[in-house]
This record gives structure tokens, sequence and C-alpha cells, in this order.
């Protein structure tokens, strides 16, 4: 099973993947999440699952603001 | 070196001036990249996720989690693009120094490594004002950068007795910078302080002039001077949010000596305070904030004159395009 790290290598070079996650979301609740990256073939442990339910709502919001 | 200054001195502001908010969205002219510089673009992108990788696996998503809770956001868009929000001058500079005398390979290391360098430079700023929590993660992730960029630097580095001059020295100047020996009073000790704090991104500068010819001396000013209008630029634009938190930043030097309590007696306070108003006002009627205009641009020409001097005509015409909206904004106030 790969990990968030491969999820995020793999969109570089998978776009369709992305448009898939875009089209699923917003998750119900962090289990409908887990499933989602499972079936995907991406393994997320409890705490990455609720860092990224947390924020679903920014992963593909264009105006999420940069802290540099 | 020393602060040049060269903007006009305060004068009492014209009788309609901008508002505050016009100067709080300046911002500098983009720069149309060639493709070569798009590709670069790219590859310094790519960096990240690899870099990422090079940790321990027990610390490689828990990184690309920081990353994006500390700086990019949560949108994936922005980690794959980190280094687009840094102004192209930023790392063109070391292409346009290419030549015979470098490897395509050498070149596109160089590059790699000024990302590093930027990304080290953030991440030690808000690891040290507290803004990110110390842990085994990030000091781990802040190891393995600094120790890639000293490696990488290293290995660019043609003779080992050129590492003190060109890498280490350098390094002594930044923590030197960051350890702040000397008090800092006005805007001229200001902009030499940031001077010493931006010295880890100047390493690559220095061995690629070391490497292909290039006159160090007007790299160095050419580099230093673009910096310092980026940093002005900022301090423009987060002025605001600088006099809330109490940063003393290049605006508040500009204020006239009797004007800066009113910055001063900002901090800790809400945008809707009564004193941030005082203030916002000050800054209107003043004429800080053309003067801060003026500044920016009177480094940029300094940047640009340097470039010239340095034979990079292609690093002069960028700086030129991110005066461009500056110019404009200085037209209309006038």
């Amino acid at each position: 099973m790969k990990t968030y790290m491969d999820f995020i290598t793999d969109i570089t070079t998978n776009s369709g993947l992305l448009q898939e996650l875009e089209l699923v979301l917003p998750f119900p609740n962090t289990d409908a999440l887990t499933v989602w990256f499972s079936y995907k073939g991406y393994a997320l442990g409890d705490e990455d699952a609720a860092m990224l339910y947390q924020h679903q709502n920014a992963l593909m919001d264009s105006e999420e603001p940069i802290h540099y | 070196m020393c602060y040049a200054p060269v903007s006009q001195p305060l004068t009492d502001s014209a009788i309609a001036p901008l508002k505050l908010q016009a100067y709080q969205q300046i911002n500098f002219g983009k720069i149309a990249l060639t493709p070569q510089q798009q590709e670069s673009l790219a590859g310094l992108n790519r960096q990240l996720i690899p870099f990422c990788q090079s940790l321990p696996p027990a610390l490689q998503t828990g990184a690309i989690f920081a990353i994006q809770q500390y700086f990019t956001g949560f949108q994936l868009g922005n980690l794959q693009q980190f280094f687009n929000k840094f102004y192209a001058p930023s790392w063109t500079l070391l292409g346009w120094m290419g030549s015979e005398a470098i490897s395509a390979a050498e070149l596109e290391q160089a590059i790699h490594l000024q990302g590093m360098a930027y990304f080290l430079h953030m991440l030690d700023d808000h690891l040290a004002d507290g803004q990110i929590p110390i842990s085994h993660l990030m000091l781990q992730l802040r190891t393995q950068a600094w120790m890639r960029f000293i490696q990488g630097a290293e290995q660019l580095v043609l003779s080992e007795s050129c590492q003190e001059s060109l890498i280490y020295g350098w390094i002594n100047r930044y923590f030197s910078g960051m350890q702040g020996a000397e008090p800092v009073d006005s805007l001229a000790a200001y902009c030499d302080r940031f001077r010493q704090q931006l010295s880890t991104t100047l390493v690559l500068p220095m061995i690629l002039a070391d490497r292909t010819g290039y006159n160090a001396d007007d790299v160095q000013e050419a580099y230093e001077a673009f910096c310092i209008a980026w940093r002005l630029l900022d301090d423009l634009r987060d002025c605001q949010e600088d006099a809330l938190a109490g940063e003393l930043s290049g605006i508040y030097y500009l204020l006239p000596l009797e004007q800066r309590q009113a910055w001063l007696d900002c901090q800790g306070l809400e945008p809707a305070a009564a004193q941030w108003q005082q203030l916002s006002e000050c800054l209107e009627f003043s004429g800080v904030l053309p003067a801060a205009i003026r500044e920016i641009l009177a480094w940029l020409a300094i940047a640009q004159a340097a470039a010239e001097r340095a034979n990079l005509p292609g690093y002069a015409g960028e700086l030129r395009q991110l005066a461009g909206p500056l110019v404009e904004l200085l037209e209309m106030e006038s």
C-alpha cells in the first residue's frame, strides 16, 4: 500500500487522479476519506486522515493563502 | 557594502493622496519567463517532494503535511508550484550567469540549491520566531535541508581552499545578521542588516561568479539591491500586519521620528482599533507611502545598474520589468 507521500508524487504525473478526487469532495467524514484513499491504493494513518479531512475544502481551493 | 540613500526626502503629501490600500496591493511587475527559465522553474518545483522523500520514511508524510500547514496551504497545486511564488530574479540570476565554464548539470544543481537556500531561510525564520513549533520532524527537516544545501554548494566550488570565502564566510555573515550585534535605528541600518540576513541565498551567485568570471562585486550588488527592494515591498504590503504585530519594518523607519510612536501604539491591537486608524491616516498623509515606493525603485535602479556593469543585460531587463507598476503608482500619486 502506498502513502500520502506517494499520492502527492503521483498527482504530479497523473492529473486524472486529482480530477477523481475533486469529483468526490467533500467527504462526509474521516472514514469516507480513508476509504477513498484506500480504494485508490493509499494507506492513511489516523492522524493523516484527520488532517486531510480538516483541510479538505482547501485541497482544490485556488484562493488558499500561502504563508512564505 | 554600505547603504545608499537615494530616495527623495519626505515632503508634504499631495492634496489627495492615494489610500493605504492602493499601496498594500502594489506588486512588482510580472516577468515573462523564457522557455528555458520555465524549465528551470519546473525543476525547482520538482525537487521539493524528492527532498521530503530523502527523509527517514517515518517522517516523509509528516514533512509534506508540515510544508502544507506552515507554507503552501493545503491546495495541492500550491505544493506542486512551491517556487512560483518567489520573484523570478531570486533564482534567474544563476541562469543568466551560465557559461561554458559550467556544465548544464551544474547550473541546474545551482538553481536547485538556490531553492533550498530560500526554503531554509523561510524555515529558519519561522522556527526561530515560534510560528512553527519545534519537533523532531522539523529539526530533521531543517537538518536535511541544511546538509543538502552545504554539500551541494561544496560540490560546485572548484577548490577546497575557496570554500571559506565562497560558502562559510557568507554563512557566518548570515548568522551575524540573525544574532544582531548592531542595533537597528534607521532605514540605513535596517537595510544593512537585511544584507547580512540574505547571505545564504548569496552563496550560489558567488560560487557561479567565481566559476564563470563575472565580477563578484557587481553580481553581489545587483542581487542584494534586488533583495532589499523585495524586502521593502513586502514591508509596504504587510505594513498593517507588521504594525499590529509590533514588527519594526522598513515602513516604521521611514516614518518621521515624531510619528513613530503611532506605530508602536498599535502593537497587539486589532485592525479596528483607533490607534491603527490613526496610524493609517498618518501613513497616508505624511508622504511615507510614496517615499517607500521611491526607495524601492531606487534599490531596483541600483540593482539594474550593477547588473549592467556585470554584463548581465538579461537580468537588468528583468529588474526593469519589476519596477513598472511602482512607477505607474507614483505617477498616479503625483
